[in-house]
């Protein structure tokens, strides 16, 4: 449902509950690279700064008869020139001292004319949207087809005495394009949002909603870009001085000094190696604490490469290949190794607790969850978000995302408990066994492979088939899930057919082993109301044939009660209750359920009668609260429920429920 | 008889989109909204039901000139609406949107985003400024101090009413929600919709209900109008739409709902794929995929007329399939 | 399809011709007089006025650049101002060299940054990821020109492996793409990684796990063929990156390139032979870009089909 987009990271309780508040200062500080960066530079701006206090010669002054001088651990250098003398006997650690100056001054006055620049253009360009925009981009485009530093290099080239303030000037005003670039894209991106949108519609001129809604947004941007180009132009300063285009002699600038180096390259080495050093430094230390704020000022821009990756992997699989085994011969394979507990029903999950622990905190996703699905038969899971349900399926076939894992219960399946056997194991029934289909089918199939080479694909998993055949195979399949023209199917790409179309292709690839358990997280959420009783009743219809045993996962109770024989109610990662579907729905046993039934609006409710609203908010996953997780919320709840979690008891035919309640009284809203 | 709240006539809204060719630099012209009338009365709720690309949202916007319209016109309080007239009609309707997330500058603080409409229209500055803020935050069930909370800091529910304070801020007399609610949770839309409701009849508030979920729209709604690829095919009340739907379009939606009470009722089943706004079939827009469609209906386009009392179909066959 | 390339080559020929403008007026306006430097200081004027004219100096701005145009659009670059050899056939004789310089480098560092990006994405967190990660960020900040200077000291005098300065032999390439190289592959390296990273994550991929797919596959076919669109794109800028290093490394090594041509041109003020490394850097790089971009639309259906 909704998205938190945090650069990259996934932890699947999405939660509706309000996040806490790090002051940005305390964030930064706890990110190495920028401690580490941010000290390294303040070690050299201080040597900049205090250089004349630090400095033991005067960088100008000349000794004809001492040059070239060795550092003090050489032999023949002294103490008086610790890293040694140039060709004119001047003080290297003085010159290099005097050149962190200039380098420092001009690079930071150079990346302020450039953001300026490039903040202005930017922002001019993302809110025409007309020819002036396509005017400063063609700019920009003709600029960059030029060597930057050929077109600093001709004009420095040109100019007699150079002084910092050509250099500034040169070095950054085509800088700006950098800036326009990124800011421009950010202005684009945010006017379109609807905020931008309110702000108008609540009477802001077209000025104030481009000044007060939308720059707060975008101007960070050039904060951390700044910051990188900082250290790209001090090596540019030093590479123009190199070649004798920056800061006319005499004044120090370490790449003068180590140009000088590559003429004594062989009897003076030192002169060429320290003050590429000093320049690494300095840049290590701006990158280092420019990518360390870069996480915090502006994860979008996903620029610090340090931070830790959360990426959705299949936990601890290793992979083999599959080879082309016959789906039959699988099944006797695993038939063979079944353990002897259990058999009569498909799947049992046992107690089953997920955790995801993150940088700071721990999510419990998934508590104490245990449901069970009968050959043939359709389970529905009921939850909101933060419930834990699509945590919950996908620990099934044990696809948690990373860093999520299994730290309690059992999966059952056909009687082999599926978080303790090889993960090689686990692969193998993924696909022919127990096969899964997600909520959004658009992005559920890879967007440059055709839909035949993907349907091929996975039958070539199953079956060694030649493409032919295997194509025929999928035309036969879709047509059962009732695309009317597979071949003109088989050739398109996902982005070409709708969401329904693209749902059914997914369902056929799933149906092709005939698995025994087919696990639809969420599967018609993104669909039209139409489309989704379509695909539904396809769903449904191919299962039944195949006597697959079908989880249902929705947030929709009416859904369930469609199409569904048992159900399990999830709240805050824990179980609520379960048990057959009419039961359910006719004597709710928890009050969740309930108050659940009650708040969906309803075609028969009589006009002027209220929906009984829930009142307060999801739970945070992250700090669960002890005892029952709906006391807050729930109307009948005692004391003892906010101390102890109430355990699942029996409480009917095939039902348990969770609640210190003996019986919910019955509301005065009929369910039936 | 007093004129209605707002009335539009003949409303049409085309956009002008790239689409296909090689890198998708072919041009089309996307008819949205494509002759739509109707009124609201002070204090109703009309309802605006249909699934997506049908055209409700773009009506929304429009006729809060969020939009330019292409043709038609509206007329707020019996007056037509200008360019000159905007900044007054702002302070009459307002609108909240679906997406808590989006609907919320980022980087200003509650306070500030409920009172800039205050400030913009001049009517309130300083300490009665604040005061009117947290009585708006209280209005919304929010607390005061949450004026000084950043809207990251709040759940999505708590972020829909800060868009509703919002709206209220300039006391309108017309709010347009646009899937308000679609983005929450269960357990929490029936929370604003009580409170939606409630500020209705506090103020005096018409709305115009968008959703694509015909049981909430039920819920909150007088009056329903049904949409399909830019045009009204059916305008009833929320009952007789229900027991009696006319249109086949209205009846196929309704039989797709899928109801806790009531398993196994007789599904209308859909032919084909819903349709490409920017390619519409030629006659009634529906016929492609209607159960009962006719040859006339390839070709003549049927207009919304009012077939019963109060009740406005488009359809050629409107009567036939109900018996009536 | 022919909409798009025609738009693209008349895009191509105002950048290219806004470039060479500019630096045509850039070096007239900006510079002091080539016809005085290229005398004796303290010439008299009448020769200066001589050399002058040799060189059309003396000419009205317009008139010179008129003239400039008229013979590019004739395939004529003009003359060097020092010693009257065409500048075309200079440029000519330089451009092989850089290519070469060029093609290797950018086989090289893909080869490296592919391995390097892909390795880390596949281990993120891991050992190898951090050792990548810190190789990038040294990487970034080292100076080319400094890199060079060592590497040469080292291999070239101390160790004598490699042949320090001038272009002979495949031996002579080394040092130079490795200088490149160092220059290349963090921004690449970084780039794939990222690529890499967000692919792994999408719905698609996991959505081929639970199908069943290996996961040698999943990663092979799934991850790299959607990873791999925005690497195509990568070569354009390489290609950027090594025009704007050659002229550092081409000095370094004294490779007889079109950046060492450039560089000398400017230290003399050879107004013809400046534009003429300029233009061909320019075309080169549109050039390529456009190739580019239409590879890059080829391969993904999305563009190719015309996704809405």
């Amino acid at each position: 449902m909704t998205d938190l987009s945090t650069g990259g990271i996934s932890s699947e309780p999405v939660t509706d509950a309000a996040p806490a508040r790090t002051h940005v200062l305390r964030r930064l500080l706890k990110r190495k690279t920028f401690v580490i960066g941010a000290i390294g530079l303040a070690i050299i701006v201080l040597i900049a700064a205090f250089a004349p206090l630090l400095a033991p010669h005067d960088p100008l002054k000349q000794d004809l008869s001492g040059g070239l001088a060795p550092p003090f651990w050489v032999e023949g250098g002294s103490s008086d020139h610790p890293l040694g003398t140039d060709t004119l006997g001047r003080d290297v650690a003085s010159r290099m001292m005097y050149g962190a100056r200039n380098s420092l001054v001009i690079a930071l006055f150079a990346v302020l004319l450039a953001a300026v620049l490039g903040l202005a253009a930017g922002l001019s360009a993302g809110f025409s949207r007309g020819w002036w925009d396509s005017v400063l981009m063609r700019l920009g485009d003709m600029q960059l087809a030029f060597p930057f530093i050929l077109l600093a290099i001709i004009v420095l080239g040109v100019i007699t005495d150079r002084s910092a303030l050509h250099l500034i000037l040169v070095l950054g005003i085509p800088g700006w394009i950098l800036y326009a670039r990124v800011v421009r894209s950010r202005v684009l991106a945010e006017r379109d949002k609807d905020y931008v949108m309110a702000a108008k519609s609540v009477g802001a001129s077209r000025t104030r909603q481009r000044w007060k809604y939308v720059l707060p947004s975008v101007w960070t941007v050039v904060l951390v870009i700044a910051l990188l180009d900082f250290g790209f132009i001090i090596l540019v300063e030093a590479t123009l001085s190199f070649l004798g285009f920056g800061l006319t002699p005499p004044t120090p600038s370490w790449g003068s000094i180590l140009a000088e180096g590559r003429r004594n390259m062989i009897i003076a080495p030192w002169l060429a190696i320290f003050p590429g050093l000093a320049i690494m430094f300095t840049v290590l230390a701006i990158n280092g604490t420019a990518d360390g704020a870069a996480d915090v000022l502006d994860p979008k821009l996903k620029m610090g490469i340090f931070r830790r990756v959360h990426q959705k992997k299949a936990t601890n699989v290793t992979s083999t290949d599959q080879g082309s085994e016959d789906a039959d011969s699988i099944r006797t394979n695993l038939l063979a190794t079944k353990d002897e507990t259990e058999p009569s029903s498909l799947l049992e999950v046992r107690d089953l607790s997920v955790e995801f622990p993150l940088e700071d905190r721990v999510v419990k996703a998934v508590r104490h969850v245990s449901l069970e699905v009968d050959r043939g038969q359709t389970l529905g899971i009921v939850g909101e978000s933060g419930s834990g349900k699509s945590v919950t399926a996908s620990s099934i076939i044990q696809l948690i995302d990373s860093p999520g894992r299994v730290t309690n219960g059992e999966v059952l399946f056909e009687g082999r408990d599926l978080t303790r056997i090889d993960d090689n194991e686990v692969a193998q029934l993924r696909g022919t066994k127990i096969g899964m289909i997600f909520q959004n089918p658009a992005s559920s199939l890879n967007p440059v492979l055709s839909i035949g080479s993907q349907m091929v694909e996975t039958i070539q998993q199953l079956q060694k088939v030649s493409s032919a055949n295997a194509r025929d195979m999928a035309s036969r399949v879709l047509l059962d899930v009732g695309i009317g023209d597979p071949q003109g199917i088989l050739s398109q790409y996902p982005f070409q057919l709708s969401g329904g179309m693209n749902q059914r292709v997914m369902i056929a690839m799933a149906m092709l082993a005939q698995p025994d358990l087919l696990i639809a997280d969420e599967p018609t959420s993104a669909l039209d109301v139409t489309t989704q009783a379509q695909v539904l009743e396809q769903l449904i219809d191919v299962t039944r044939e195949h006597q697959t045993s079908l989880i249902l996962i929705t947030h929709d109770i009416a859904l369930v009660r469609e199409y569904a024989d048992t159900v399990v109610v999830l709240y805050a990662g824990q179980t609520c209750e379960s048990g057959p579907i009419e039961a359910v729905i006719q004597s709710p046993k928890h009050p969740y359920t309930q108050a659940l039934l009650e708040s969906v609006p309803r075609a028969d409710l009589e006009p002027g009668k209220r929906l009984l609203a829930i009142p307060g908010e999801l739970p945070d996953p992250t700090d669960v609260p002890v005892g029952c997780p709906f006391a807050l919320r729930c109307r009948y709840s005692m004391d003892v429920c906010s101390d102890i979690n109430p355990p699942l008891d029996v409480v009917g035919s095939d039902r348990v429920a969770a609640c210190h309640l003996d019986a919910v009284p019955t509301s005065k809203v009929d369910a039936s | 008889m007093t004129a209605p709240l707002l009335e539009v006539r003949g409303l049409v809204k085309h956009f002008n989109v790239r689409s296909g060719g090689f890198f998708g630099l072919g041009r089309k012209v996307v008819r949205a909204v494509d002759g739509v009338s109707f009124t609201i009365d002070e204090g109703e709720t009309l309802g605006l039901v249909g699934e997506s690309g049908c055209g409700k949202s773009t009506l929304a916007r429009t006729i809060l000139l969020l939009e330019d319209p292409t043709e038609g016109e509206i007329l707020f309080q019996g007056q037509p609406l200008t360019a000159k007239r905007v900044l007054n009609l702002r302070r009459r309707a307002q609108i909240v949107f679906q997406d808590p997330y989006l609907s919320l500058p980022p980087r200003m603080k509650v306070g500030d985003i409920v009172g800039d409409p205050l400030k913009i229209h001049g009517i309130a500055r300083g300490s009665s400024l604040t005061d009117r803020v947290a009585q708006l935050l209280i209005d919304v069930e929010l607390k005061p101090e949450d004026a000084d909370r950043y809207p990251h800091e709040l759940s999505g529910g708590q972020r829909q009413r800060v868009g509703i304070a919002r709206a209220l801020a300039v006391q309108p007399s017309l709010i347009a929600a646009d899937e308000a609610v679609s983005s929450l949770d269960v357990s929490v839309q029936a929370q604003i919709l009580n409170l939606l409701k409630d500020l209705q009849e506090r103020h005096q508030l018409a709305y115009l209900f968008v959703s694509h979920n015909l049981g909430v729209v039920k819920y909150m709604s007088h009056r329903i109008a049904v949409m399909y690829l830019g045009q009204i095919v059916e305008l009833a009340t929320g009952d007789e739409l229900h027991s009696q739907p006319l249109n086949p379009y209205t009846k196929a939606l309704l039989s797709a709902i899928p109801t806790i009470h009531k398993k196994g009722r007789r599904r209308v089943q859909l032919q084909g794929e819903p349709p490409d706004s920017g390619n519409p079939p030629p006659g009634c827009k529906f016929h492609p995929r209607c159960p009962i469609a006719q040859p006339i209906c390839e070709q003549d386009e049927p207009v919304l007329k009012e077939w019963l009392p109060g009740r406005y179909v488009a359809c050629h066959y409107a009567l036939h399939e109900s018996g009536l | 399809m022919l909409r798009f390339c025609l738009r693209r080559t008349a895009q191509m020929v105002i950048v290219v011709f806004g470039v060479v403008t500019l630096v045509f007026f850039i070096l007239r306006i900006a510079s002091g007089d080539p016809a005085r430097l290229m005398n004796p200081p303290g010439q008299q004027e009448e020769i200066v006025q001589l050399t002058r004219e040799k060189i059309g100096t003396d000419r009205p701005l317009m008139v010179q650049y008129g003239d400039y145009l008229v013979r590019l659009a004739q395939g004529d670059l003009g003359v060097s101002f020092h010693g009257g050899q065409p500048v075309l056939d200079e440029v000519l004789k330089a451009l092989p060299n850089t290519a070469m310089l060029a093609v290797t480098t950018i086989v090289f560092s893909s080869t490296v940054a592919l391995i390097l990006g892909i390795g880390a994405a596949l281990r993120a967190n891991g050992a190898f990821d951090r050792v990548v990660l810190v190789y990038v960020s040294v990487a970034l900040a080292t100076p080319s020109f400094w890199l060079a200077i060592v590497l040469i000291m080292f291999f070239a005098v101390r160790l004598g492996w490699l042949p320090a300065i001038d272009m002979e032999g495949p031996q002579s390439f080394v040092l130079p793409v490795i200088t490149l190289a160092v220059m290349l592959t963090p921004v690449l390296i970084r780039t794939i990684r990222q690529s890499f990273l967000e692919t792994l994550s999408d719905d698609h991929v996991r959505a081929a796990r639970a199908r069943g797919i290996p996961e040698r596959r999943v990663i092979l076919v799934h991850g790299l063929k959607v990873a791999a669109l925005p690497l195509i794109t990568l070569i354009g800028l390489q290609l950027g990156m090594i025009l704007a290093g050659s002229y550092v490394v081409e000095f370094i090594f004294n490779w007889p390139g079109i950046g060492k041509l450039t560089l000398n041109a400017v230290a003399g003020r050879n107004f013809p032979m400046i534009q003429g490394g300029v233009l061909v850097a320019a075309l080169a790089f549109v050039i390529v870009n456009f190739v580019v971009d239409l590879t890059y639309a080829a391969l993904d259906p999305r563009i190719r089909l015309g996704s809405k």
